[in-house]
């Protein structure tokens, strides 16, 4: 594998871990949201 | 010689950046895994042992604030101390020497991780909570790292408080204060964080002086560090058994932190007169035990109706 690739690999896998990160934060708060309205 | 070696060493790493970028493994290691690991679990305990009752949801964010903190100041860390890490032996692999991260990369993630960790926290959990995270990461970036680790021998004495807190950060979630039983976790891990270090330091003294950093074994050698390191233990001892005498624990964990002090203690000694420092990185060894005992014997004596009655 050239080092071409290996960079737009590396790219790739860092744009997957933001997504997953962004929706795992939209979860989380969700999840708060529900909680503290049943609290309330 | 020192710095020039620290020039040439950040000068080729940036060179590779360019080259490849950072896999996410990279950004992970900036988080100092097996270091947050200790923090979380003595963050879990905190919250588990505290009185009251807290929502599992609620518990679970809690505990991941606490370990994005964790892994945010280890980020902010390693940005700031990328110079001595990139000569020392235990650290020049880490993502920023290595050169798979640049240094704004790692400050970047660093703060914006401690920003979500804290707001998040706040939203979430209480206030009390997120402030003492804030002070927590405040005090390992800026007291620890920045100020005390390379002026003053007295760095992770001091500095150790930093590693101290998330107990307490635990109990702030589920009571939202700050009491006397979370003050004597607090004390627990702070007591326990000289002897632990410095064990580590006497085997890699000679890093710690390349790199220029002043650890007790540097500057008063290895005879003064071994004798602290046992007045700390014995310190420690007494400490541990705090949470009996506070209700927070019961006889389970009362008698197996007597044994577990005993070994310390005879690990301090066995430090103390030997000059084999097989000794010390065993005694390094038996403090992570020690400590993770400690926490995990809290639950169990916590957890209700299995082997003990609390008062």
């Amino acid at each position: 594998m050239n080092a071409l690739e290996e960079k737009k690999k590396r790219l790739r896998q860092r744009n997957w871990a933001v997504a997953l990160a962004l929706v795992a934060f939209v979860a989380i708060v969700y999840a708060i949201t529900i909680v503290k309205l049943q609290g309330a | 010689m020192a710095e020039q070696q620290i020039g040439i060493a950040t000068e080729t790493a940036t060179v590779r950046v360019a080259e490849q970028g950072a896999s996410v493994g990279d950004f992970i290691a900036l988080l100092k895994p097996r270091v947050m690991s200790l923090v979380v679990f003595s963050g879990f305990a905190g919250l588990y042992v505290a009185p009251g009752h807290v929502h599992p949801v609620i518990a679970a964010v809690a505990v991941l604030c606490i370990a994005v903190a964790a892994g945010a100041s280890g980020a902010i860390n390693m940005w700031y101390d990328r110079d001595i890490d990139a000569v020392m032996a235990r650290t020049r692999n880490r993502p920023i020497p290595r050169g798979a991260v640049t240094p704004e990369q790692a400050l970047a993630f660093g703060l914006v991780l401690s920003l979500f960790s804290v707001m998040l926290m706040d939203i979430a959990v209480n206030t009390t909570a997120a402030a003492l995270l804030a002070f927590t990461i405040f005090f390992y970036v800026v007291v620890y790292t920045v100020w005390l680790k390379r002026s003053t021998p007295q760095n992770i004495v001091i500095g150790g408080a930093s590693g101290a807190f998330p107990p307490m950060i635990g109990w702030a979630a589920v009571t939202g204060d700050v009491s006397l039983a979370s003050i004597a976790l607090f004390l627990i891990i702070f007591m326990w964080t000289p002897p632990h270090f410095w064990a580590l330091s006497l085997y890699r003294e000679g890093d710690y002086a390349k790199a220029g950093v002043p650890m007790m074994p540097v500057v008063a050698g290895q005879r003064s560090t071994k004798l602290q390191m046992l007045v700390y233990t014995l310190i420690l001892c007494p400490l541990t058994l705090a949470p009996v005498f506070l209700g927070v624990a019961g006889w389970v964990y009362g008698a197996s932190s007597i044994a577990l002090n005993l070994g310390f203690v005879g690990h301090a000694i066995r430090v103390l007169r030997s000059d084999d420092l097989r000794y010390a990185k065993r005694m390094f060894g038996f403090s992570l035990l020690y400590l993770f005992l400690h926490f995990a014997l809290l639950c169990v004596d916590r957890a209700p109706g299995i082997l003990s009655v609390l008062p």
